[in-house]
């Protein structure tokens, strides 16, 4: 099994600057994205502040394994999955506190969605509505639920799918990290099978860009980077109207036949 | 305790422990009951005194008569002489507890029997002729006295008959059956008993043992010739407890629908000189005469042990048997015969020995039913177990709860020992067993598990918690320090106790602090850290020269809290002897503070020239990086367009640069002082030589606003005045930047006086708010009193935009109307009124002064 990942983030056409963040580490398995809001720079701060609290705390967690968990553990998910859910709990901590510390910050906030790969287990958590998506045998499946106000409504029968698509309160988020002291995240586990594609992406490419098309753009590249690009793309063509981030993470057969070796020997890592 | 949540899963904790023990009570517990048992034993011990009545001694085939007389069995007829010397010593009763259930086994007696029955079938085979009568009568004696022999022979060999005559002619012997216990309930027994056994029964009808542990299927009963010799056959059963040991005594045993007395009963029935009749079961008890012994419903005696082996006197058989001991031992006595030899007879696990000789064990019952001494269960026993443990069950359920751990603990601890104490006494002092076990374990288990929830549950919680809090300040604190949120980090570190490791992160964080030139902050964690390891590392060195180096910059500053004095590099360079640069300028001095940083005297080194070098730092606690990114991109943007600037009442800007965090701008050096003691009360100068002064500043303005760039912060305190008596005018656009990265972080704004209307607004300005401030410099200047003064920054505000300002005559009326005219006009509120240039206004001042001379002449 082999991961091949990739990652961009792009301004978009109407925005001035990118509140999104994100930050991909294969050497822990850890990938992690973040869509800020609030006024100036600030959606900045925060989303940068999340993703790099989560890499932190994950990378600290690893080396002493006995660091407190933040809001306790969730008995029936894994260690890793509780410690990212915690991990995200540190961030918004950090968030918060800075907010409240600093009164031109008030408001701030981000969204944020995180996988973490241990060999073919996979935990996944998330707050707001950056979303993870699985592409598994062709099929494009979400994995999170967007923690939107329509998305709510929509989950709760109040709204159709097209009432919720046509709101004008789509950006309205029910959840995000820095608002409160403390947040509820949504924590789950899956189990990876090879050939199985992992995208975390901010809305502004899931607005943009259909289900439909993400999937093809995943299943027609030839590695994630190049995916990456084609879906932020393909979000800008449609108007570029947020910033567009995606994390693409492709979970490569790896076939260990001589021939396949002597190509990963010629090109190095391989694609 | 009053306002603390009643603890529900604490009570239903101690209720179900309650529960359970109050239930095992009734239903028992095997583990439980053996607990009991040990502690019954743990009594019996205690109440064992040795002290036993005289009535019994007990004959012993010990290991000294084996060794003497050879190896058991014994002939019986040694037997049978024993019971002759003890029944001629008068003994009142002798009691075999031997088991003599078969005929003893006698080849030699055989022998003579077979060669008796040859002689005889011979005797009957001789034939004697008629006439042959001398020789017929000389063989009837030959045969009648070989007869004799025979006989005598018989008689001496059959010791059966031997110890069955002995047991008649004594009459006082009473001998031991066993049945065949515990029996189901089969049916009929295997064999129905013999007349002399059945005469042993008690008359009573039938039988409420039937069915039970005590009902035997089979009886071994003692051989015929003994039984119908023996004044009475008792059972020698027992019964073990779930341990194994023997507490109690079966008094009757019930076989073939009848009740048959025990051993140790017959024997004081016999000694009582009572008949067999007289020996009544009823109830919970065994009457025996007219006294009762006290029994379970299936009538079985506790049995009050006496005391370890050897309570009773003890005789050797061979000491008695050799006659070494005296008649007078035995006589009018109860002689039990039995075995205590190695290896013979039974040993029982008792409560008072793990091998008492049964022959002991009876003499103990005979002795307890004789003298009354008995272990009882009074009919309030289990009345009084219940009143105990509901009281403990109360305690452990509302008590244990409610009450501090202190006070619970030291109730429980005294209800115990109460208990404890009581039942032991009743026990050893008046044979009243008392069930300790289940109300003491009541007790126990509920105070340990109500207790160690509560410990575990909420003590633990409590600790973990704050271990839990500690930690994730640290983490917090880790994190934020990690993404260059110094004060953020030190706010939470500061909540962190101090340990070993601790000390590491704060000595990091102070270097980050240092790194940073937050040297006041510096020395603050390190005197953190000072306060509980003053050896820590290098701290002290480093506070000191901290300080040291703090000191020399902070004159003037007392008041500032932000730790702005030390922002110089001078503190980056440990030595005195490596010159502070800033950018290429070398830094002299410190030539004072402004509002936003410090002036520094630099030195050009590339062509010697010395300049005032005026360093900006943007809070970089409050300021996010990509903000100070973006202030400091728009400062260098500002001092470019004022360095651009030439004019003689301009000062020269050379150049701006950042250096280590530090923005800093180079511009000329001044020699004088600004303008703000012109405006205190009664040192006002004379009026042509302020306006003269607020011309020349006009004209600077002028050139400025032709030039696009507005000062934005004209003041008396940005004016300056040299010693060569040039006004220059300070900071184009610089503190304005700075104002603004302080509004952009919440930072209160300081008093703005000379802000023009539009500039509060928050609107885009033009050089015409320059006039308008510089209009209120000059009101300032002639009157000594600002043209607005509100009380709050809030009143300022709104006078300054919506109401007219006071009139300069009003109050220095020496001002001459021309001027004060130029003052109106310079602070219209409708920037379109004002003076649209500031040459303008320097014109309409000059004229004035002009107008003026001929007066001031």
């Amino acid at each position: 099994m082999r991961i091949d990942a990739g990652a961009r983030t792009d301004l978009g056409r109407v925005r001035k600057n990118n509140e999104d963040s994100f930050e991909v580490l294969p050497d822990l398995g850890l990938y992690i994205l973040s869509d800020g809001m609030g006024g100036e720079a600030h959606g900045e701060i925060a989303s940068r502040m999340a993703v790099e609290a989560i890499a932190q705390h994950c990378r600290d967690s690893l080396l002493d394994p006995k660091l407190p968990l933040l809001e306790g553990a969730v008995a029936d998910l894994g260690v890793r999955t509780n410690r990212l859910a915690s991990s995200i709990q540190l961030a918004n901590r950090m968030i918060y506190e800075s907010a409240q510390k600093h009164p031109a910050q008030r408001g701030m906030g981000a969204t944020v969605v995180a996988v973490w790969l241990d060999g073919s287990r996979m935990s996944l958590a998330h707050v707001g509505d950056s979303r993870a998506y699985r592409l598994r045998g062709g099929a494009l499946e979400q994995l999170t639920q967007d923690h939107s106000l329509v998305a709510e409504q929509v989950r709760r029968g109040i709204l159709t799918q097209q009432q919720a698509d046509e709101s004008e309160m789509q950006s309205v988020l029910i959840r995000a990290l820095g608002i409160d002291a403390t947040v509820q995240v949504d924590a789950d586990e899956h189990t990876l099978i090879e050939g199985d594609t992992l995208l975390l992406c901010s809305d502004g490419l899931s607005r943009m860009v259909t289900d439909a098309g993400i999937a093809s753009a995943l299943l027609t590249s030839l590695n994630s980077q190049e995916a990456v690009d084609r879906m932020i793309e393909a979000a800008n063509d449609a108007g570029g109207e947020d910033n567009v981030t995606a994390v693409a993470i492709r979970i490569v057969r790896e076939s260990h036949g001589p021939w396949s070796r002597f190509m990963r020997w010629l090109g190095g890592s391989g694609s | 305790m009053a306002d603390r949540k009643f603890p529900v899963v604490d009570v239903v904790l101690g209720a179900v422990v309650s529960l359970v023990m109050l239930l095992g009570l009734y239903f028992g517990v095997g583990p439980i009951d053996t607990l009991e048992l040990k502690l019954y034993d743990l009594r019996a011990k205690l109440r064992a005194n040795r002290q036993v009545g005289d009535e019994i001694v007990i004959v012993a085939v010990d290991d000294a008569s084996i060794s003497q007389i050879g190896r058991w069995p014994w002939p019986r007829a040694y037997m049978g002489q024993l019971v002759d010397q003890l029944s001629e010593a008068e003994s009142k009763v002798i009691a075999l507890d031997l088991l003599y259930s078969d005929a003893e086994i006698n080849p030699g007696l055989e022998a003579v029997r077979d060669l008796r029955k040859q002689f005889q079938q011979a005797q009957s085979g001789m034939r004697f002729e008629k006439e042959a009568i001398k020789e017929r009568a000389q063989s009837q004696r030959f045969f009648g006295q070989f007869q004799k022999i025979f006989d005598d022979t018989d008689k001496r060999l059959d010791n059966d008959a031997r110890l069955a005559d002995s047991i008649a002619l004594a009459g006082n012997t009473v001998l031991a059956m066993n049945f065949g216990l515990p029996g189901p309930p089969l049916g009929r027994p295997d064999q129905p008993p013999s007349a002399d056994i059945l005469k042993n029964s008690l008359p009573g009808a039938e039988s409420k043992l039937k069915g039970t542990d005590l009902d035997a299927k089979g009886i071994v009963p003692p051989i015929d010739r003994f039984a119908k010799e023996a004044k009475a056959i008792g059972h020698i059963n027992w019964i073990p407890e779930r341990d194994g040991a023997i507490r109690r005594q079966p008094l009757v045993v019930e076989y073939d629908s009848k009740e048959y007395p025990s051993f140790s009963l017959q024997i004081a029935r016999v000694y009582l000189n009572l008949d067999p009749g007289e020996i009544l079961p009823k109830g919970d008890g065994v009457q025996v005469g007219n006294r009762m012994v006290p029994t379970d419903s299936h009538y079985q005696m506790l049995v009050n042990f006496n005391g370890d082996v050897k309570t009773f006197p003890h005789f050797s058989f061979v000491d008695v048997v050799t006659n070494k001991v005296t008649k007078e031992n035995f006589k009018g006595k109860i002689v039990l015969v039995g075995f205590t030899a190695t290896g013979l007879g039974e040993q029982r696990a008792t409560s008072v020995s793990a091998t008492l000789p049964a022959v002991e064990y009876f003499a103990n019952v005979v002795e307890n039913v004789l003298h009354n001494k008995f272990i009882t269960r009074p009919p309030w026993a289990h009345n009084l177990e219940l009143g105990v443990m509901l009281l403990f069950a109360l305690f452990v359920t509302i008590g244990l709860p409610l009450l501090p751990a202190g006070i619970s603990a030291a109730i429980a601890f005294v209800l115990l020992g109460a208990f404890g104490a009581t039942s032991f006494w009743l026990f050893s002092s008046k044979g009243y067993w008392i069930e300790m076990m289940y109300p003491s374990l009541l007790l126990v288990l509920g105070y340990v598990v109500v207790v160690s929830k509560r410990y575990f549950g909420t003590e633990r919680a409590k600790e973990t918690l704050e271990t839990e809090s500690v930690e994730t300040l640290k983490m917090l604190g880790l994190s934020f320090q990690g993404q260059g949120m110094l004060d953020m980090a030190w706010e939470k570190f500061r909540r962190v106790p101090v340990d070993a490791g601790m000390k590491d992160t704060l000595y990091n964080l102070a270097l980050d602090f240092e790194r940073k030139r937050q040297f006041n902050k510096s020395v603050a964690v390190l005197e953190h850290i000072a306060s509980v390891d003053r050896n820590f590392k290098d701290i002290r060195e480093r506070m000191e020269k901290l300080r040291a180096m703090g000191e020399t910059q902070i004159s003037g500053t007392a008041g500032l809290k932000k730790g702005r004095s030390v922002e110089s590099t001078v503190m980056m360079t440990s030595g005195a002897d490596v010159k502070p640069t800033l950018g290429r300028y070398e830094v002299i001095r410190e030539l004072g503070k402004g509002a936003m940083g410090t002036v520094f005297l630099g030195r050009d080194p590339k062509i010697n020239r010395q300049m005032a070098i005026k360093t900006l730092r943007f809070d970089d606690e409050d300021l996010s990086p990509e903000d100070r990114k973006a202030l400091q991109e728009r400062f260098f943007r500002e001092a470019e367009s004022a360095g651009r600037l030439t004019h003689p009442n301009i000062v020269n800007i050379f150049d701006a640069g950042e250096d280590q965090d530090i923005n800093y701008i180079a511009m000329e050096l001044l020699d004088g002082a600004d303008l703000k003691p012109w405006c205190a009360k009664g040192h006002l100068h004379p009026l042509r030589e302020v306006v003269n002064a607020v011309a020349k500043v006009a004209d600077a303005l002028d050139y400025a606003h032709e030039n696009n760039v507005v000062h934005r912060d004209i003041k008396p305190a940005n004016l300056m005045m040299l010693k060569n008596g040039v006004v220059k005018v300070t900071d184009f656009g610089i503190a304005r930047i700075t104002d603004q990265s302080r509004t952009a972080t919440g930072t209160v704004l300081g008093t703005p006086s000379y802000m023009s209307p539009e500039q509060l607004a928050g609107k885009k300005v033009d050089g015409r708010s320059d006039i308008f401030s510089l209009g209120a410099c000059l009101f300032e200047l002639l009157t000594g009193e600002k043209p607005f003064h509100g009380d709050s920054v809030a009143t300022l505000i709104y006078q300054i935009t919506n109401e007219p300002h006071r009139s300069a005559r009003g109050v220095n009326p020496a001002i001459p109307e021309s001027i004060e005219a130029v003052i109106n006009r310079a602070l219209e509120k409708d920037p379109a009124k004002r003076y649209q240039k500031a040459g303008d206004m320097a014109a309409d001042l000059r004229k004035a002064l002009a107008a003026l001379e001929p007066v001031v002449g």
